[in-house]
């Protein structure tokens, strides 16, 4: 008697892993299907350029604005707008939404001439992670997605200006 | 002595019974999971958002007056402008937009004080909801823009045809919000 009751007891006590593995099949499967169905679309590139377009071209932006004519002398960088409080002050960017970094170089001379954040904290804390996943291939809804560019600007001098936006995911 | 027997095997049959259950449960709601992602407005409602949020970011920028006008073609969804995001919803009463950021913009009506000009480089910005659609069988369209006046300040406004609209803070609490 005794040996039949520990031969039920243990039929039903492998019933237990057997549920467990049917269920880490189900979730898998459906972890599978729901990777192919995209309802999402990551336009952090998208978003980091309009953002470059803007402070070139527009009064708000990092150029040269003649405030009499209204003219907005694209491409020429006002040294005196390029830091980051202007920035902070005229993008408004909340802290989780966006970072970025703004070097303008020299050409000829190849010296800093201006180095300006925006959410210099949040820039700080993300690049890490937005080095490691622009070098791999890694998931998550952790990403920080890097967006470098660079741009042929003049201030006093030629120049370019090195860009690196990071965007988070989603 | 057989009768036990069969007594461990009816448990061990409902235990198979449960398992089965469990698994056409688990198939049958992941399959409407699967079918109600692919069938629904997700996708469409998340597209419009962002690109919404981008057409505005791009007039941001724009350093001349611009208008731009955006329709929604097949899809009738209501669309709300505001701090600082874009909020995409298929029914008033929906409690979970899909939303997008868009960066730098208040969406206040206060003149915005920048670098290049202290006593304030006004941009009204616009802060707006839609809260019905006027005739189904038309598309629904949003006219964005940019207007420059001659003492500088400028206003960035959207505007809706096809659609009943409220200004947020004005008068959004007489259609219930």
């Amino acid at each position: 008697m005794n040996k039949k009751g520990a031969t039920l007891s243990f039929e039903m006590l492998m019933w237990i892993p057997r549920l467990v593995f049917l269920i880490i099949v189900i979730m898998a499967t459906q972890g599978i299907i729901l990777a192919y169905i995209a309802t999402n679309v990551n336009v952090g590139s998208i978003e980091s350029h309009v953002l470059m377009q803007r402070l070139q071209f527009s009064p708000e932006g990092i150029v040269n604005h003649d405030s009499i004519t209204g003219r907005v002398y694209t491409g020429v960088v006002d040294l005196e707008k390029l830091n980051s409080h202007n920035l902070e002050a005229s993008l408004e960017a909340e802290k989780s939404e966006l970072a970025a970094r703004f070097v303008l170089i020299s050409l000829q001379a190849e010296n800093e001439l201006a180095r300006s954040y925006i959410n210099r904290e949040t820039y700080e804390d993300w690049q890490p992670i937005a080095i490691f996943v622009g070098s791999s291939d890694v998931a998550g809804t952790g990403r920080k997605f890097p967006h470098p560019e660079t741009r042929y600007m003049y201030s006093v001098e030629p120049s370019k200006l090195e860009t690196v936006v990071i965007t988070p995911n989603g | 002595m057989r009768k036990k027997r069969g007594q461990y095997a009816n448990i061990e049959l409902w235990f198979l019974l449960a398992a089965f259950l469990l698994g056409a449960v688990a198939g049958i709601d992941l399959l409407k999971d699967a079918k109600d992602r692919l069938d629904g407005t997700l996708f469409e409602k998340n597209f419009i958002a962002r690109d919404l949020a981008m057409a505005l970011e791009a007039l941001y920028a724009s350093p001349g007056d611009m208008a731009y006008t955006y329709d929604f073609g097949p899809y009738k969804f209501l669309v709300e402008v505001k701090d600082n995001e874009v909020l995409v919803k298929e029914k008033a009463a929906e409690t979970s937009p899909v939303s997008y950021r868009v960066i730098g913009n208040s969406f206040s009506d206060q003149n915005y004080v920048s670098f290049d000009n202290p006593e304030g480089y006004k941009i009204r910005r616009p802060n707006m909801r839609m809260v019905s659609i006027i005739d189904e069988a038309k598309p629904v369209k949003l006219r964005l823009f940019k207007e420059f006046s001659d003492n500088g300040t400028s206003i960035v406004g959207v505007e809706a045809e096809n659609a009943q609209t409220c200004l947020i803070g004005v008068n959004c609490a007489d259609f219930g919000g």
